[in-house]
Formats: C-alpha cells, sequence, structure tokens
C-alpha cells in the first residue's frame, strides 16, 4: 500500500516529464521516418579506406619549387589526411623537382619508376608529359595541370592511357573575359605574352581566340620562347595600341612575371591573370583556380588508385574552383575605379547564386553582445548580397543562447535536430559545442578569434571535416602601425583585458608579441565583469600610458564607453579594434570588419552551396580592415588628423551627423 | 529526438547540480552560493587532467574532490569566522573564478578530441544496443551512441541519488538534516552543528562539481564563464521539484529535485522549439517556469472547485 502512495505521489512528477518530452517530439515529428540524406554530403562512402597496417608510399614529382605547386601540395596532402593516409603515418610522401629544367624531367621520372612507389603524382604540365613516356611500371594520378588531354593524356576523358589518369583544372576563360568586359566597358583589345612551345598555353589561347571573338574583342599575341625574352616582349605589348594585359598560367611568362609588371605599369594598364599567387605580385586581378582545393579535390582519386583501382578505369576530371582576387592598391596606382559589380564577384565569386530548392539556414549565437549582432547582420547582408531573397530563396532561423551555457547545448541540439542545410555560427563557445554534437551539417562560424585554439582543428587547414570559417583575430598589426603614426613616438601602450575569456586572452597576447616587434611596450589590466570595467579603466590611466589600444573581448566592447571616458578625462588617446568603437569614443579604429566577417563566413558558405567540401576550405581571417577616424574625438587629446589620413578612412564619424 | 535526448541528458546531468543545491539550500536552510564557482571548478580540474593525460575516471573522481574542498572553505569561512553565510559563498565563488583560470591555465580547455567519461558512454551502446550508428526509434534516427549516454547519465544519477538517500538515513546524515531543521536541539543532544555544515557544504560541492566535470566532458570543454546562471537555474529545478512531488521526506526531494531538473531542460527545449524572437528565450522560460510553478497547485484547486460544485 506504501508503495502504491509513494508512486501516486511521484506520478505528477512523472507524467509533467511525459508530457514535455510528448510535446518536443510532436514537433519533431516530420523528421520521423526521413531518410537521411545529409549523412551522404560529407561522408566519402564509396572511395576506399586504407588497409590498417598497411604503409602506402607515393612520389610527387614537379618542375621547380614556386607558391601554386606549394599549395596544390598541401591541398594534396590534406586532403589524402581526411581520407585516412597520413603522411609520416601510413604514408610515405617523397617529392623530387627537376629544377625547371625540362631536359632532368626523363630521368627523374625513371629513377621514381624503379622505386616501386605505389603510385606517383606528376605536376604541372612538362612533367606530366614527360611521364607519358618515362614511367611504365607505376600508376599515375597527374594533378596542377590546365588541359592534360591537349598535353596528350588521352582523346577523351575516358579514352586515355592505361596507366595515367588525374585531374586537369583548365583555367575559367569566358570567366575571364566577361570580368575584363566589365572591368573596362568597351574594351577593344586585349595584349598578351605566352611561349608558344607549352601546350597548355596552346589550348587556353585557342579558347580565348574564341570567346573574344564572339565578344569582338581583339587579342593581341605576342610569344616568346624562353624567359629571357619576356621583358622585351613585354616593352613590344604595352607600346601596342591595347587596353589591358592578360596573362595565363604560362609557365614562361609567370617566371619572369615582374617584368610584365614593371612594363605594364609605366604605361598605365592593367594585368589581369589566372594565378592568384599573382596578385601579390602587382597583378590587378586574378580570376583564377584556387589549387589548394584542386590538390585537395585530387586526393580522391589517389586514395583510389593507392587501394588498388587501375588508373584507365577512372576517367580524368576537370576541376576549377574560380576565385576571384582583386589587388585594390594595384587599382588606386593605376587609377582605375573597380565597379561595384566586380567587387561582389570577388567577394563570393559569384555575382548571383541560383539555389535548386529553397534552403533552411540556422544562426546559432552564444551571447548579445555588439559585436555579436554586427556577425549576424553580417551574414544577413551576405545572403542579400549573392541575390538571395529571404523567405523566397531561404528561411532562416536566429537563435541566441542569451550567455546561458547549458541553453547553448539545448539549441544546438535543436539545430542538430532540424536538418538544415547549413548552419552559421558565431563565438568560440558555439564552435565548440558545435564541433562535439553536429556532424553532417556544414557549419561556417565567424567571430571567433582563434578556431584552433578552441579545438576546431589543428591548422587552419585541417580541421573537422563540415566546419569551416572565419576568424576575426584583431588586426592589431595594421593598428600599431597606423596608431604610432598618429602618436609619434608611441612607446607605451595599456589594454584591459578579461582573463575569464579565451579570445581576450589570444588578444592580449597576440597584440604584446607585435608590439614587442614593434618596440612598442603593451600593459594589461585584468577586468573580471563589467562593475569593474570603471574602476579598472582608471587604473588603466594611472600608469599613464602613450595611448589606450583596447584589444578585442566581449566585456570590454560592451562597456567600450567606460574606457573612453576614462581616457577622454585624462588626456590619454584611446583607439579600438571594433569599428563602432570610433563612434563610442575612441579617436580612430582599426577593425576586423565584423560585418565583413559575417559577408565572409557567406562567400564560404556560397562554396559549400556549389558543391565544395568544407573540408578542403581552409579557415580564413577576415578579408578586409576597417579604418575609422573620429576626428572630433581626437581634437579633445589634441590630435589634429591631416587629409591625407581622412582620404584613407573608410568612414570618418561627424558628431553632427551621427549614424 | 536529439534534442529530446540532449535535453534529457543535460537536465540529468544538471540534477546533481541541483542535488547539491539541494543540500545547501533546503537540508541546512544554508544560502550557499558557492555553486557558480564550484561548478566551473571541477569542470576546470577534470578537464585540465584530461587534457594532460589523466585517466578520465580518476579526472572526475579528482573534481568531486575539489569542490569537497571549495565547499569545506565556505563552510570554514562561515563557522570559524563567524563570516555570513550568503557572503562566505560569495568570497569563495569569487576566488574559484581566478582558481579556475589558474587550474586551467587559459579560460577555457577543448576535449574535443580526447577519451572522457562519455566518450567511454558512447561506447557501451556496441554493448546497450549492438550497434554504434543510428538506430531507429519509434521512425526517429537517433544515434546509439546519443542513447547510450543518457542512458549511463541516467544511471548515473540514480546510484548518486540512491547513495545519497541511504546517506541521509546514516547516524551523520540524519544529525545533517536535523542541524537544518532544529539546530538548537540537535546541539542540546551532543551534535557539533558547526561540523555538520562544514562536512554538508562540501557534500553540497561536491555534488556541484561533480556535475560540472560531466557537463564539461559531455559538452566538450571547459569554460572559465560556464557557472554563470547555473545557481538560480538549479534552484529553479529544487522548487519546480519540490512543488511537483509536494512531499517533505527526504527521498521524495531528492527525486523531485532530479525531476525538475529535467523538466527545466525540457522546459527551455520547447521553448527553443517555438521558434520565437530570440531575444526572448530567457522571458519564455522565466513563463513556463513560472506556469509549471503554479499549474500543479491550480489543477488541485479546480479540481476542489468541482468537487464543491457537485456537493452544492
Amino acid at each position: 500500500m506504501r508503495i502504491l502512495s509513494n508512486l501516486i505521489s511521484l506520478s505528477k512528477g512523472i507524467l509533467v516529464v511525459m508530457a514535455l518530452s510528448a510535446i518536443l517530439l510532436i514537433a519533431d515529428r516530420h523528421n520521423r521516418n526521413v531518410t537521411d540524406n545529409t549523412d551522404k554530403r560529407t561522408t566519402v562512402a564509396d572511395i576506399p579506406v586504407p588497409e590498417s597496417g598497411h604503409q602506402y608510399r607515393i612520389a610527387i614529382a614537379y618542375f621547380a619549387p614556386e607558391e601554386g605547386f606549394d599549395n596544390v601540395m598541401n591541398g594534396l596532402l590534406d586532403g589524402l589526411k581526411q581520407l585516412g593516409f597520413i603522411s609520416d603515418s601510413n604514408l610515405q610522401v617523397s617529392t623530387s623537382h627537376c629544377n625547371a629544367e625540362i631536359g632532368n624531367i626523363p630521368s627523374m621520372l625513371m629513377s621514381l619508376d624503379n622505386q616501386h612507389f605505389d603510385l606517383i603524382v606528376p605536376t604541372s604540365t612538362p612533367v606530366i608529359q614527360g611521364s607519358f613516356k618515362s614511367v611504365k611500371n607505376t600508376p599515375v594520378v597527374f594533378t596542377y595541370c590546365f588541359d592534360p588531354l591537349g598535353a596528350g593524356a588521352g582523346s577523351s576523358p575516358i579514352d586515355h592511357l592505361p596507366n595515367i589518369t588525374g585531374v586537369g583544372s583548365f583555367p575559367p576563360v569566358p570567366e575571364t573575359m566577361d570580368f575584363i568586359e566589365k572591368l573596362i566597358p568597351g574594351i577593344k583589345t586585349i595584349g598578351t605574352i605566352y611561349n608558344s612551345s607549352e601546350s597548355n598555353s596552346n589550348s587556353v589561347m585557342k579558347v580565348a581566340r574564341e570567346v573574344l571573338k564572339n565578344k569582338g574583342i581583339k587579342l593581341e599575341e605576342i610569344t616568346v620562347t624562353n624567359t629571357n625574352e619576356v621583358y622585351q616582349a613585354a616593352q613590344v605589348l604595352v607600346s601596342k595600341d591595347i587596353d589591358l594585359v592578360w596573362i595565363t598560367g604560362d609557365n614562361t611568362a609567370i617566371q619572369s612575371f615582374d617584368a610584365i609588371v614593371k612594363n605594364a605599369g609605366k604605361a598605365g594598364l592593367p594585368v589581369v591573370v589566372n594565378d592568384q599567387e599573382m596578385v601579390a605580385r602587382g597583378a590587378l586581378a586574378a580570376i583564377g583556380i584556387g589549387w589548394y582545393s584542386t590538390g585537395f579535390h585530387s586526393a580522391e582519386m589517389v586514395a583510389r588508385v593507392l587501394c588498388g583501382s587501375r588508373p584507365e578505369s577512372i576517367p580524368i576530371e576537370n576541376f576549377v574552383e574560380t576565385d576571384v582576387l582583386i589587388n585594390y592598391n594595384a587599382a588606386k596606382q593605376i587609377n582605375i575605379s573597380i565597379p561595384p559589380k566586380l567587387k561582389r564577384l570577388a567577394d563570393y565569386g559569384v555575382e548571383k547564386l541560383e539555389l535548386s530548392r529553397k534552403m533552411r539556414f540556422a544562426v546559432v549565437a552564444y551571447n548579445d553582445a555588439p559585436i555579436t549582432e554586427l556577425s549576424v547582420e553580417g551574414i544577413l547582408k551576405g545572403l542579400d548580397e549573392v541575390g538571395l531573397v529571404r523567405g523566397k530563396d531561404f528561411d532562416i532561423t536566429i537563435q541566441n543562447a542569451q550567455g546561458d551555457l547549458a541553453t547553448l547545448n539545448n539549441i544546438v541540439d535543436d539545430v542538430a535536430d532540424s536538418r538544415y542545410d547549413l548552419i552559421f555560427i558565431t563565438s568560440t563557445p558555439t564552435l565548440q559545442v558545435v564541433s562535439k554534437k553536429i556532424r553532417n551539417t556544414p557549419v561556417v562560424f565567424t567571430c571567433v578569434a582563434d578556431p584552433v585554439a578552441a579545438g576546431a582543428g589543428s591548422s587552419f587547414q585541417n580541421h573537422l571535416p563540415n566546419i569551416t570559417g572565419i576568424s576575426t583575430m584583431g588586426d592589431y598589426k595594421g593598428g600599431l602601425k597606423l596608431f604610432s603614426e598618429l602618436i609619434p613616438g608611441m612607446k607605451t601602450v595599456a589594454t584591459l583585458y578579461t582573463p575569464g575569456e579565451v579570445n581576450s586572452v589570444i588578444n592580449f597576447k597576440t597584440m604584446k608579441d607585435i608590439g614587442k616587434s614593434m618596440g612598442i611596450m603593451v600593459i594589461g589590466v585584468p577586468v573580471a565583469n563589467s562593475s569593474d570595467v570603471a574602476d579598472a579603466a582608471l587604473n588603466l590611466t594611472a600608469s599613464r600610458p602613450d595611448a589606450i589600444c583596447q584589444i578585442i573581448d566581449n566585456l570590454t566592447s560592451a562597456s567600450f564607453g567606460t574606457i573612453a571616458k576614462a581616457g577622454s578625462k585624462t588626456g590619454i588617446p584611446v583607439f579600438g579594434f571594433v569599428s563602432s568603437q570610433a563612434s563610442d569614443g575612441a579617436i580612430a579604429a582599426v577593425a576586423r570588419d565584423y560585418v565583413q566577417g559575417g559577408k565572409d563566413a557567406v562567400k564560404l558558405a556560397v562554396k559549400i552551396l556549389k558543391g565544395v567540401n568544407p573540408a578542403s576550405i581552409p579557415f580564413r581571417y577576415v578579408s578586409r580592415s576597417q579604418f575609422v577616424l573620429n576626428p572630433a574625438a581626437a581634437r579633445k587629446s589634441g590630435i589634429e588628423f591631416n587629409n591625407g589620413l581622412m582620404e584613407k578612412a573608410d568612414k570618418i564619424i561627424d558628431p553632427d551627423n551621427k549614424k | 529526438m536529439t534534442l529530446l535526448i540532449g535535453s534529457l541528458t543535460i537536465g540529468l546531468i544538471l540534477a546533481l547540480l541541483a542535488l547539491g543545491i539541494f543540500i545547501g539550500f533546503k537540508i541546512f536552510n544554508f544560502p550557499d552560493i558557492t555553486a557558480e564557482g564550484s561548478v566551473t571548478f571541477g569542470a576546470a580540474i577534470a578537464a585540465s587532467l584530461i587534457a594532460s593525460g589523466a585517466s578520465p575516471l580518476a579526472a572526475t573522481v579528482v573534481a568531486f574532490a575539489g569542490g569537497l574542498l571549495a565547499g569545506t572553505v565556505t563552510g570554514l569561512l562561515h563557522t570559524k569566522f563567524n563570516i555570513n553565510g550568503l557572503l562566505s559563498g560569495i568570497l569563495v565563488m569569487t576566488a574559484l573564478y581566478s582558481v579556475n583560470l589558474h587550474v586551467m591555465g587559459k579560460s577555457n580547455v577543448p576535449l574535443l578530441n580526447e577519451t572522457t567519461l562519455i566518450t567511454d558512454f558512447e561506447k557501451t551502446s556496441r554493448f546497450l544496443f549492438s550497434s554504434d550508428g543510428l538506430l531507429s526509434l519509434g521512425g526517429w534516427k537517433v544515434p546509439a551512441g546519443d542513447l547510450a549516454v543518457l542512458c549511463c547519465v541516467f544511471l548515473l544519477v540514480a546510484v548518486v541519488a540512491f547513495l545519497l538517500f541511504l546517506f541521509f538515513r546514516t547516524n551523520l546524515g540524519t544529525a545533517m538534516r536535523a542541524t537544518g531543521n532544529n539546530d538548537q536541539m540537535i546541539r542540546a543532544m551532543g551534535v557539533n552543528t558547526r561540523t555538520m555544515i562544514v562536512l554538508g557544504l562540501a557534500l553540497s560541492n561536491g555534488l556541484i562539481a561533480l556535475s560540472g566535470a560531466f557537463l564539461a566532458q559531455y559538452q566538450g570543454f571547459a569554460d572559465v564563464q560556464m557557472g554563470i546562471g547555473m545557481l538560480v537555474w538549479g534552484l529553479a529545478s529544487v522548487i519546480i521539484g519540490e512543488a511537483l512531488i509536494a512531499k517533505s521526506s527526504t527521498g521524495f526531494l531528492i527525486i523531485g529535485a532530479i525531476m525538475g531538473s529535467v523538466i527545466f531542460r525540457l522546459l527551455v527545449a520547447i521553448a527553443l522549439r517555438w521558434g520565437m524572437n530570440p531575444n526572448d528565450l530567457k522571458l519564455i522560460t522565466a513563463v513556463f517556469v513560472f506556469i509549471a510553478l503554479i499549474l500543479p497547485a491550480l489543477l488541485t484547486k479546480i479540481r476542489i472547485g468541482r468537487a464543491n460544485s457537485k456537493t452544492a
């Protein structure tokens, strides 16, 4: 009897638990009997796994050390790692190159062929061509090549040399010409230089002539036979009546690329290329191939052959992940303005993204800090800029744990249940919970200073397969450099930091290290919660630093006004690293723009929606820093900005026109 | 379904915290707010030990011991130095923030690739459900690992609750309960109530730290800020449970605290599923808790009202 009455007392509680569970299950009813198609996206079911205990040996042969090859190789090794072939563990990788001497190629390859490797990976067209004749006993999977069929690998992707298969990456010629047409409307003539004995360049020119003929644009071609002739060829080319120089991935022209940039620069002509690596060397823009992705993609084919598939049974593939890069400095130098449309192209690689169906996205945030709000705003703006309309092309659910970790766990479970097509997340704790709980849905993060310290990967390249995103580590280098221009002889700067926030500590350490390298001492005053900020800020000014350079964290970004006030009271200039801080009383802010961070996250999401595996997309820093000035606040500290500086600013805070 | 399983699991893990708070607030009538510090303390100890290669079981036991220590300090501050109980808790909680930073060496320790008790629990799915892939449960596809974690955590909480129940029936336990109920009487019986308070707070914070240790292993990281808000919601769980069970014997109160914690997480989950404006999450949660608290009384009232109208 007693047991029964006890049970009755408990029944109310049990009933409530059951009723609540039932409500949750009813809300989740549409997930019943759903066949799981999200699983297939990121698992690579049909690719064989390495035999355990087996040592695989591969040889990679290349033309000469250069950046493009490094990228392709990093992509390849990272891709193999994801598939279970881990170099220096169950995979031995031997690399050799021919010192840019075509004559050395056959002997190099023959020697590799006799060393009984499981597979040889030749890269770049001349080496690949060499492998057709010189490799007899070892299967070959090539990559890093424009046009393998043109190079002689076969007559069609299926009908190719028996021992050889691989991945080609034909440059996006029509896209390049579209870009050029938009850059210079009404363009008449494009000039180019290439080596006519390189088969890859010949194939590209053939396509280019065709594309340009349809557009009514003339192609002025100058051919060279070796690198020594490039300088003179460039002089001749720019003296002709051309509007723009376009250089494709011709090995010879790329080797003496500086000569081309120099001559084009003298004549005030923009240079457009297909190699992203050349943008840093002075090209105006690259409509190029992301070689890291190509390498990553090729890993799949390498893995198949390593596990016993015959190369002849695998068709040759063409894989190009088009990336548009713009060099705004080069644009300024030759006085050319980039149309907004092309800027967007550089941001997203697409002007308009077409989705095959209505997508469902989720945004998960951890707290209500301003940087979180800016990030979410950036994500929404970014989606808008790629032409996706909320409600029509996609639905988006935004959830915020309001600073409560247990609730964050609940939210992530909810999101995991709801079968979103893609999940955007902000802040480090969210990334950590998601890393633990979501394995099948692609996730893109932003507003995380150091994703590696958070545990989402061992490096920016090698990370959890379904997660990629944007690191918003502050631009401390650019900031300190600019601030020391404003305050000549700046030797000591001070900042508050929050030992309790992982981001804060990382940011503080980063700024300290950068300061050290620039001869600036960085003093940190720790602070634990928002009620301490006012006292700590006074403490900060007590050490009489030359300036307060407030690093980024959640706590101080929420109470930045207090810090700015302490600075203005004591006449110590205050600088910030969040763009909104310039309107909160900082003299100037050099900011990793959090809105831009959100937009950059969308850029990665676009790649994923277009079918790129998130595992192959490295983490990135926010693409642009914003430079914001507040002249009124500066005057209070006795600093007057010169005109040059005002022109450089992305935004100037005008007290009469507060926005 | 994942949401349900996740909510139940977190609810059970936090039930350990609710039990700790129950001991402090209900058994001893002692407003011990050390909890926000000790839950993180437990998480910090477990996470740093696991990350440095210690066995997860040992790390969890040490975390429990760490909580015992934190509670002891609060108790000693109160009994030896006559510091107000609330303030002793505030002092220890505040101090623990720095201690936690020292324990972890940084503010956040990820455990994503470590073997933890929770990953061990996941592995039991082979044994429990002879599968480690997806299970079909009433039409929903559920990862067998998650279900195994839920079962193991349930078992764990049941064992802890049972031990606690047995403990409160021993002489020591009875003396502890009496200290909270009527300390004059128990002092007259020759029991040192100060020792009882110290022991009780130690046990309470030990359980809270244990909860933190499991939470860190479950969510895959320890963060120095993870204790924020835990005390209030733990307290809410205890009160919800008490209101539901409406019995004052220790055994029932223990079960009530556990149920309260689970119910609270379920309410948050429903609020989330609601799909409301994210800014309103806490408001809705508060309203739900309010409803959960008044509903039992309201139902009883209605029933009585009906009975009355019938007789009239």
